[in-house]
């Protein structure tokens, strides 16, 4: 690198509107929520006074109702997850064999991906309500004619439908990039070896296209956890909350019920969940670059 | 013979697959089909053809939802936060780059670990700083938010794209008089098309679709976008049908056009994204 020399007003041009919006929308913001997290405040009023740690003691010892949209984060993101890597791979893996017309199918799965979470969730409030009844009824399957949206075991699993159907498309696209960049001469020799269709799609290509399935892994783990879009057009966190996200929660928290302090308590911990999540990933990534170096 | 069997298999591979993706579509092929009847057949005969077409539902869902209003604060919203990310994310990813100090190294580093902070976290003293600010129920404002939400993303994608870049061309335009601002937009920023194209179809989807950010920023309804407008419209009309499934397919169509446009451009950035990231 040549040295350099230029003026404190070209810095200034270069980094310094960067440097403002960056501040404004992020910086200010997470420092002024770690403030508010020991507090008691209700957002409204102008009393305020420091806590301590009650609001982080109220969130782990199930005072508040962290605990249960937690739970149910979880478990929904675990369930996701499985199902979006497995359709979004088996898509893959399907149309990266010489189908005519592979492309159109491609974009068709990719295609409820582009359109945003409030209006497909709408979409699909009218496939429940009145679709899935409809469905039910021409093909005498009773269990379609439920009220989906409004029990808890089928509630939890209209909202893994509707996500699965949403993101299995990226997925199929991160992966279709993995199974081309996979080089032909292996296959062909794996081939001549005298190894079937199904021994080199898990002995010889899967291993492979691990680091692909890593991405795509951590993608639906940290997209399942900030679900926030589905659960308030579909469910509104119901029925008896049991459908809340802890996005969702931290939302109803501090602009429903007035538990400010609490509220940004909550998403402090949802940012250290992330920041665990994020961890492994990097781990797992670096420890298995090392292997293969 | 072998040959027609391979026909024959692909054949039926073809309409194996074709049923599958209609069956996935289906969803979209139902609110289309029914948002052209008449409300009581909606209601009584969800999977039938339309008897006769109520285009009407339209211009109803049309005027009641004021899609015009919603349809302009998106597309404003949009236009003006991916152009603002662009030209910052741009300057700054060069900058970094090629002028690094202690505070540019600083910088990249805080903007890397603000990638891990999901939007629940900022959203509530969000609110309050914009309000300090009189940031708040304005386009111009939440236009502003998202300059600074997008760049972290767009920064680093950059960056690399600044990485490839040849020094000698720099050094080139700076023998003939250019100083950094006018290498940088003469020279630098056409070089950088690659990454620019990525950035900007990645962040039309994410800013038209974006529904947290406006829900908390923009309440007076003059400022609706598309996503909050169809929340309200759900609030307010949530089994008239005859005007929701209409509103919902007019909101859909432009960023399916867009995505039609797009596709190859689309599927590599998304790869490019990913990778990267």
């Amino acid at each position: 690198m040549r040295k350099k020399r230029v003026g404190i007003g070209a810095h200034l041009l270069f980094l310094g509107p960067a440097s403002a919006v960056f501040i404004i929308a992020i910086v200010a913001p997470f420092v002024i929520s770690i403030i508010y997290s020991f507090t008691d405040w209700n957002g409204v009023s102008n009393e305020i006074s420091f806590i301590g740690f009650k609001n982080f003691a109220a969130i782990l010892n199930g005072k508040s109702t962290f605990l249960e949209s937690f739970w149910f984060t979880f478990s929904i993101t675990f369930v996701n997850v499985i199902l979006v890597v497995v359709t979004g791979t088996a898509a893959a893996v399907v149309l990266t064999a010489r189908v005519p017309l592979r492309n159109m199918f491609r974009l068709a799965l990719y295609l409820p991906n582009t359109i945003g979470g409030m209006v497909l969730g709408f979409v699909w409030q009218f496939i429940f309500v009145a679709g899935m009844p409809a469905i039910g009824e021409k093909l005498h399957m009773t269990f379609m004619q439920v009220p989906w949206l409004g029990q808890e075991e089928t509630a939890f699993w209209a909202l893994v439908i509707v996500f699965v159907w949403q993101n299995l498309g990226y997925v199929m696209v991160i992966m279709t990039a993995g199974f081309t960049s996979l080089s032909s001469d292996l296959l062909e020799s794996a081939q001549i070896d005298g190894a079937n269709g199904w021994k080199t799609f898990f002995h010889i290509k899967l291993p492979l296209v691990m680091p692909f399935i890593t991405i795509c892994l951590f993608w639906t783990i940290s997209c399942a956890f900030k679900m926030f879009e589905l659960n308030f057009s579909l469910t509104k966190g119901g029925p008896y909350g049991s459908t809340t996200s802890l996005a969702l929660n931290i939302y109803y928290d501090a602009f429903s019920n007035n538990k400010y302090g609490l509220a940004t308590a909550q998403s402090l911990v949802f940012f250290l969940i992330i920041v665990v999540i994020t961890s492994v990933q990097m781990y797992l990534t670096r420890r298995k670059e090392k292997k293969w170096a | 013979m072998g040959l027609k069997r391979k026909n024959f298999k692909t054949v039926i591979l073809i309409i194996f697959l074709t049923i599958i993706i209609l069956i996935f579509l289906y969803p979209l092929l139902i609110v289309f089909i029914n948002s052209i009847k008449p409300l009581g057949e909606i209601v009584s005969n969800p999977l039938g053809f339309p008897s006769n077409l109520q285009l009407g539902n339209f211009s109803k869902a049309w005027k009641t939802i004021e899609i015009p209003k919603l349809l302009r604060n998106t597309t404003l919203i949009t236009a003006a936060g991916i152009l603002g990310i662009l030209l910052l994310s741009s300057m700054a990813a060069y900058w970094c780059e090629r002028y690094p100090t202690m505070y540019s190294r600083l910088f990249s580093k805080l903007l890397m670990a603000s990638m891990l902070i999901p939007f629940a976290t900022i959203m509530i003293p969000l609110v309050q700083v914009t309000r300090v600010l009189h940031l708040n129920n304005s386009l111009y404002g939440i236009v502003i938010v998202y300059w600074g939400l997008g760049l972290a993303f767009a920064f680093f994608l950059l960056q690399g794209t600044v990485r490839g870049i040849p020094y000698e061309l720099e050094e080139a335009a700076q023998i003939d008089g250019c100083g950094p601002i006018r290498s940088f937009w003469l020279v630098i920023f056409p070089l950088m098309k690659t990454g620019i194209i990525s950035v900007a179809v990645m962040d039309i989807f994410w800013l038209w679709n974006d529904f947290m950010t406006p829900l908390i920023l923009l309440n007076n309804g003059k400022y609706d976008t598309i996503q909050l407008g169809i929340n309200k419209l759900f609030g307010m009309y949530s089994s008239k049908w005859d005007i929701a499934l209409p509103a919902l397919v007019i909101t859909m169509l432009p960023i399916l056009v867009v995505f039609v446009l797009l596709q190859k451009k689309i599927m590599s950035g998304v790869v490019a994204g990913a990778v990267k990231g």
